[in-house]
Parts: structure tokens; sequence; C-alpha cells
């Protein structure tokens, strides 16, 4: 019984890992290739990357999954069940209690708290500026999830696809950009430090609609089980400032075009998972 | 399928919209003007209108290593009659430190003058003026006599008075009278071995108020005074008369004596004593004060009693050694003062956001304490440091030298002092005339804002000088002393650069652009008209 569910478990994912994502290579390849510079591509492999894991981690979970699953054809589990959800993942650390409205509507209430910092060295026109980066996206967020395909006998049975939005009560990135060389003017010179600092501020703060999909319900035990979710945040393009300090100017040309470079800066991926707490699981 | 692949090409690409460098066109510029925010800028012009060519410049004093000049650098000159001197912007003033140096002014033929200046917190820019003199030719509130005298066995062999000329409308002179056998020694204290003297004494006449900007250190203000006790001061003078005694013998400069000397300096019998609050009587008593130009040091050398002889008041005393000589009323605190006593506010509403070069005067019983020029601004400041306790005068000038307001202070012993003073709208007043000056730089795409910068300015076809026009902040300026579709010559100094713009039409063109500009900077956005300039000049700034 058990080789035959992994049989059954290989014809199922594989040709959906194999066509789909082959396919999905050959698309992305050549939507990427004539637009995109080559830092992305590390993104795009990440991404890739963690499609695949996921999908690994699916198939190891699914397959315990499919042996209930199987045994109980007849007795569809419910994918929604009350519980409380810790997630960690691209909107960081959060939680979520859900409350299911019927066998195919669920919804989350939750929050998120995402703490960023970064630092590396940039060039501006030729000249080398350190650069410090704190960014804080912090939300409390309603989401519904469908489960249109409750029937279903394989893999979509535990799909769900999600609508919603989010309070950003924080969402900023603040960059700090200081030239590491020193600079003179006539025989004065002026270390970094002195020179100054270009700060650029961005803000993202208020509503957010949100679109995703996932997989809920991957069973761990009796009362845990796992969601993976991939969806993303639109918001409304960011205000920004661009100051200097102490030596650096100031200049509202400079911060005009700031704001045109991040116009398009609007998207915050969401790919999490979630651990599942269900507080209403009773032993049969 | 095609749904589960539409699903995951969808969730991935989203993520890849943001692509735009956020950096793309920024650069990383430094902005010259937050460089040097503190400066002192001079007006150099010889007394008589003569070149100053020739004329050298060093500084000294305790801060002298945080100064530059507005390029940054040590080189300082006198460039299109300004010279102008910067801040280290990390030496900037604070409350408790001023910034103190002095200036020397130097040169073949010049009297050497040392000008004293102190820099304040929030006092970001002052411009005085400074007229040299020379040694032969003094100014006309000035009068000199230029003499040889033999000399036997080195020393004088009877006795010997020579006096200043009373010329140029003086009333007053200053007579030395050196008594027979004299002989001059040199700064070691050596008598100087020669045969001959030669005398330049220098008087001044105090009923001409020029003499005043003629005291040593431009002002009658000073922080390096030395009492009679050696204690360090910081004095107000209230001079009855200076004047300056030099001699040479053999070319060399003359520092003291073998024997006293007698020094007769006569009085204007209008000099007001605030000591007896009456003009000065025979008997009062007035200090003698001698200041050292190679220190810039004033020393109290001591009390000495007015006479009266054939009707004319005097005070004669003995030396020893010769400098510069000043006798009055001296008042004297203990040093270092480091707050302003003047912070004075200007409303001049009708201005709507314009300047007007002003000529400030602060007098004390009739003596001009310190004159100062100033680009006032509606709601300015002007902030006017080293002035002891006391009830002074200030009288404030306009083009043409009109009187456009005049009131009383009381200075006490306490820390500021903050008047607010209402400059009156004249009768007849010009437009509002927008002026916009950037550097348009050739290898550069854009235009820079300049640091600030004072403006000149004469009609095209005047014979005149360039007047001073107003201190230009951010590229952007406003006057009122322009009118409507004439023509003016421009000149802008800012360091050591120079550019004159010739034959600008003040004109009612692109007024909408003016008056945008006039209101973001604080100006009402009312032009008139309006004037736009590129200077030029892009060396590294």
């Amino acid at each position: 019984m058990y080789h035959k569910s992994k049989k059954q478990t290989k014809d199922q994912i594989l040709p959906f890992f194999r066509d789909s994502d082959f396919l999905a290579g050959i698309r992305l390849r050549n939507f990427l290739s004539n637009r995109f510079r080559s830092g992305h591509w590390r993104l795009i492999v990440l991404i890739i990357l963690c499609h695949f894991c996921f999908l690994s981690g699916i198939n190891h979970a699914f397959a315990q999954d499919i042996d209930v699953f199987s045994e109980k054809k007849n007795n569809v589990q419910p994918l929604f069940t009350p519980s409380i959800a810790a997630h960690i993942g691209t909107q960081g650390l959060g939680i979520d209690l859900n409350i299911p409205a019927s066998e195919r509507l669920n919804f989350r209430f939750g929050g998120s708290f995402l703490p960023l910092k970064y630092a590396t060295v940039r060039n501006f026109g030729g000249e080398n500026a350190s650069m410090k980066m704190n960014a804080r996206f912090n939300n409390v967020h309603a989401i519904a999830d469908v489960h249109p395909f409750a029937r279903s006998a394989n893999l979509l049975s535990k799909m769900v696809f999600s609508a919603g939005a989010g309070y950003f009560y924080t969402a900023s990135g603040d960059f700090r950009f200081q030239p590491t060389g020193d600079y003179s003017y006539g025989e004065l010179t002026f270390s970094g430090p002195e020179v100054g600092e270009m700060q650029a501020k961005m803000n993202w703060e208020g509503f957010a609609p949100f679109a995703g999909l996932g997989l809920n319900s991957l069973k761990l035990n009796q009362r845990l089980n796992m969601d993976l979710g991939l969806g993303t945040y639109r918001f409304r393009s960011p205000s920004v400032s661009l100051i200097g300090t102490r030596l650096i100017s100031s200049s509202a040309t400079d911060e005009a075009q700031f704001q045109q470079n991040v116009s398009d800066y609007r998207w915050l991926p969401v790919l999490q998972f979630g651990l599942n707490y269900n507080f209403t699981f009773k032993k049969q | 399928m095609k749904i589960k692949f539409y699903l995951l090409f969808f969730s991935l690409s989203v993520l890849l919209l943001q692509c735009k460098n956020p950096l793309e066109k920024i650069q990383l510029d430094i902005d010259a003007s937050k460089i040097i925010t503190y400066s002192a800028v001079f007006e150099v012009v010889e007394a008589k209108g003569a070149s100053i060519e020739g004329l050298k410049v060093n500084i000294d004093g305790e801060d002298a290593d945080a100064i530059y000049d507005l390029g940054g650098t040590k080189n300082f000159a006198v460039h299109s009659g300004m010279l102008s001197f910067g801040v280290d912007p990390r030496s900037n003033p604070t409350e408790i430190n001023p910034v103190r140096f002095n200036v020397v002014l130097s040169g073949p033929g010049f009297i050497t003058e040392r000008i004293p200046v102190t820099i304040v917190e929030n006092q970001l820019q002052q411009l005085n003026q400074v007229a040299v003199m020379r040694e032969t030719n003094p100014p006309s509130s000035g009068n000199v006599i230029n003499s040889t005298y033999p000399l036997v066995s080195n020393a004088i062999a009877k006795e010997l008075t020579f006096s200043t000329p009373l010329s140029n409308g003086a009333t007053e002179r200053i007579s030395m009278t050196l008594p027979a056998g004299t002989q001059f020694k040199n700064a070691a204290g050596t008598v100087i071995q020669g045969s001959s003297l030669s005398v330049t004494v220098l008087s001044f006449n105090m009923a001409n108020e020029d003499s005043y900007s003629h005291f040593p250190g431009g002002s009658l203000v000073s922080e390096n005074v030395i009492g009679a006790a050696g204690e360090q001061l910081a004095a107000t003078f209230l001079p009855a008369a200076f004047g300056n005694i030099e001699m040479r013998v053999a070319g060399i400069e003359v520092k003291s004596f073998t024997l006293p000397v007698k020094v007769v300096m006569d009085i204007n019998a209008a000099y007001q004593n605030e000591l007896t609050a009456q003009a000065v009587r025979e008997g009062d008593k007035l200090a003698v004060y001698s200041h050292e130009t190679l220190t810039g040091i004033w020393k109290a050398e001591k009390q000495a009693a007015v006479t009266r002889i054939d009707g004319k008041f005097q005070l004669p005393f003995t030396t020893d050694h010769l400098t510069w000589y000043m006798t009055g009323v001296v008042f004297t605190a203990a040093r270092p003062k480091v707050k302003p006593n003047m912070e004075i506010t200007f409303l001049a509403p009708w201005l709507k956001g314009a300047d007007l070069p002003v000529t400030v005067k602060i007098k004390r019983s009739g003596c001009l304490i310190k004159k100062q020029l100033h680009a006032l601004k509606h709601n300015g400041k002007l902030i006017v440091n080293g002035v002891l306790p006391g009830t002074y005068t200030i009288e404030v000038f306009g083009k043409d030298g009109k009187l456009l307001y005049t009131g009383t202070v009381v200075v006490s012993a306490s820390n500021n002092v903050q008047i607010t003073f209402e400059i009156a709208s004249p009768a007849i007043v010009g437009p509002v005339v927008s002026m916009e000056l950037k550097l348009k730089c050739p290898d550069k795409g854009f235009l820079i804002t300049p640091p600030d910068f004072y403006l000149y300015y004469m009609e095209a076809n005047s014979t005149g000088s360039y007047q001073l026009l107003g201190l230009v902040s951010g590229g952007t300026f406003t006057t009122r002393l322009l009118d409507l579709n004439k023509t003016y010559h421009f000149k802008a100094v800012w360091g050591s650069r120079t550019k004159i713009v010739l034959n600008r039409k003040v004109s009612t063109e692109n007024l909408l652009i003016a008056n945008q500009n006039n209101a973001g900077k604080g100006g009402c956005g009312c032009a008139q008209a309006q004037i736009t300039m590129f200077l030029e000049e892009c060396a590294k700034l």
C-alpha cells in the first residue's frame, strides 16, 4: 500500500514539477534577458531555489498526507481549522489567528514585524561612499483564504488563494551614504564623517492590498500543521526625502530624481512559512 | 496544468518589477556654501583714493590657524578692493568661544595697520571698511609732518620742537619736544648711530568724523588692552586726540629715547568729557594710552591733566618711547567679554524681501565708536560686539549718506542687548527687482548655486565707482535700489574671484519665475522686475 502511494505520488508530482518548471524557466529566461541587470539574477536564482525547496518539502509532507488522504478519501478533512499560526518569511515574523467561515473560506487576522539592516559600499559618480540601511515593515493584516479545490485528490486540495489588505503602521527605509575618502577644499581637508551624510528616506506607511497563493494544512502531527505562502503586497509609491548633512548638499533636483527612481518600488513579496496550532482538534 | 503554470509565473515575476537603480543620476555633492559659513569681509581703499598696489596682508592672533580665504587657502590678498576671510567650519565660534584674529596690512610706503577681528556666534557675515594710509600722504582728516634734523654724536644738539601743521581744517596739532642730548634707541634698546633724525608725526582732526576710521584697530573698541597694573582688559576709547610718531636714525626705527621727551596733544574744545558730562575743561584728568602696531596691544601709560594755554586745551605728557598715542576717556572691563553687546533687529516691511545696504554708526559722547556696513533686511539682525556698558547713539544711513534712523541704546553690564529699530520707508522707493545669479559651468549640464557673496553695482553710463548693493544668498537677491528699464553694471566678488557683468537691464520679463523665486527665498513674491545673470565661475566650489 505504501509503495503504491509513493508511485502515485511520483506520477502526480513529477509532471507538474518537470513540465511547469521547465516551461516557467524558458519563459522567465526570455522575459528577463532583455530587461534585468545581473544583480537581479541572484534574486531570481534564490526564488527558484526556494521554489524547488518548498516543492521538495511539499513532496515530503504531501507523501504522508496523501497516505492519510487516500485512506479518508470520502471523509474530507477540513483545510481550515481555528488555529493560531506563527509565521516567518519575507514580511518578517508574525502571528495569525485563523477563523474559518466555511469549508472553503478562511479569515486570517494577524501582524508581522520585519526589521532590516544592511551595510555596504556604493559608488557615486566615481566616489566611494559607505551605505547603511535600516528598514522596518510592521503591519497588521486581514486576509481571506479561498480553498476552491476542496474536493480534489491531489496537491490542489491544499492550495488556497488569498486576498486581503495590510495596514503598515511602519514601512520605511532609511539609507545613509557617507564618503569613505577625504575631501579637500583649498587647503582644508575633511574626512568622511566631517563631510557628512546623504540621508535618503522612503516611506510606504498606509494600507496595502495583498494577493497570493499557498499550500495550507500540511500536517506535521495532530495539532500542528504547516502553511506555505507566496504573494505580494502592493504599496503606493513611496514618499521620499533626500537630505545632505554637514557639507553634503541637499538638492531639490536630486530629491525629485530619487522620487522618480523609486516610484516603482511598490511591491513587498511575501514568501513565508507558517506553523499552525489547531486548538479545536479533538481526538477520535 | 496551464493554470498552475501561470500562477507560478505570476508569483515570480511580480517580485522582479522594482529594478531601477534608486541612485541613478544622483551625485554626492559637496555644498561649498556650507564649508565657510562664518566670514569677515573688508572693503580696502587707500585713504585718498590712490592705488593700494603693493599692500600685503597677513594674519595673526589666537585663532589665526583657523582662518582661510573663502577658497580655503591661506593666500590672503586684496582682490578688486575686497579682502575676505573665512573660518574653518571645525572652528566656528560658539557662545563662549568667539573667533579672534588680527589682520595686518602693510607695505612699502604704507602705514602698517593691525585690525583685530572678532566673530561671535550667529555673526555669520560682517562687512568692514579699511582705509589704509600712506606715510607721506595722509587722508584729508589727518595732518603729517615729515622732517629731518641733524644729530651731533648721535644726539640732538639743542632742544628740538616740532608739530604737525594746521591744515585740512584742523585746529589741533601734536607737538613734540626733544631735550638737548637726547639719543635714540632701537627695539633692542641700543643707541642708534647716525647723523640725522627723520621724523614723521601724524595727527588727526577730531572734528572730522573720518578720523575715527584711522584710529588704531579701525574702531574705538579693543580687547587687547593692558591696564596700569598689567591686567588684561577690554576697552572702549573716547579719544580727545590721537596720533602716531615715528622716527628713524640711519634708516633704523627709533623705539625709545635716552631722555624723556615731551608730547603735547591739542584737544578740541568741543570734546565731551563723559566723566564730567561736560565739555572738556582745564584740569580734567584724561588717560594716555599707547598702541604698538607690532603687537596690536594698547597699554595704559598714565593719567594727565588738561591745560589751557593761549585759549587752547592741551594735554602734555612725557614719554620715553614711540608708538601711537591717544588721550581721552577710556572705559575698561575685564577681558574676555565673549557675548555680543548689541543685537540690532531692523524692521522694514516696505523692503518686501529686498536688501538695503546701509552704514550703521555707533557713537558715544560724540565719538564714532564703530562704523559698520550692513546689508539690511526686514527682520534681519546686525550684531555689534565688544561695546562696553554705556549710552550709545545709533545712526543708520542709506544710499548717498541719507539718514534713515537715529536712536539711543543703553548697554548694561549684563549680557546681550537686543534692540529693534523700525526703518521708515523713504518717500520714493524703487520697484522690487528680483535677481537670479547662478554659476553656469561649461563642463556641467546645470546651474550651480554659488556661496553667499556681496554684489556691487553702478549705472551703465556712470563714471562713478561700484557701490554695495547687498548680500546675495542662495543665488537669489532682491533689491529696491534699481530703477525700471535702466541698465546697470554689476560686480560680484567672492574670495579671489571677481565677476563683472556689464549692461544688464532691469526688465519686467519672466516675472512669474521671479516671483516664485522671490517668495521661495523669504521674499514676498511680488517682484516687479527681474534680472538673470550667469556668473560662469566654475572652479572647484
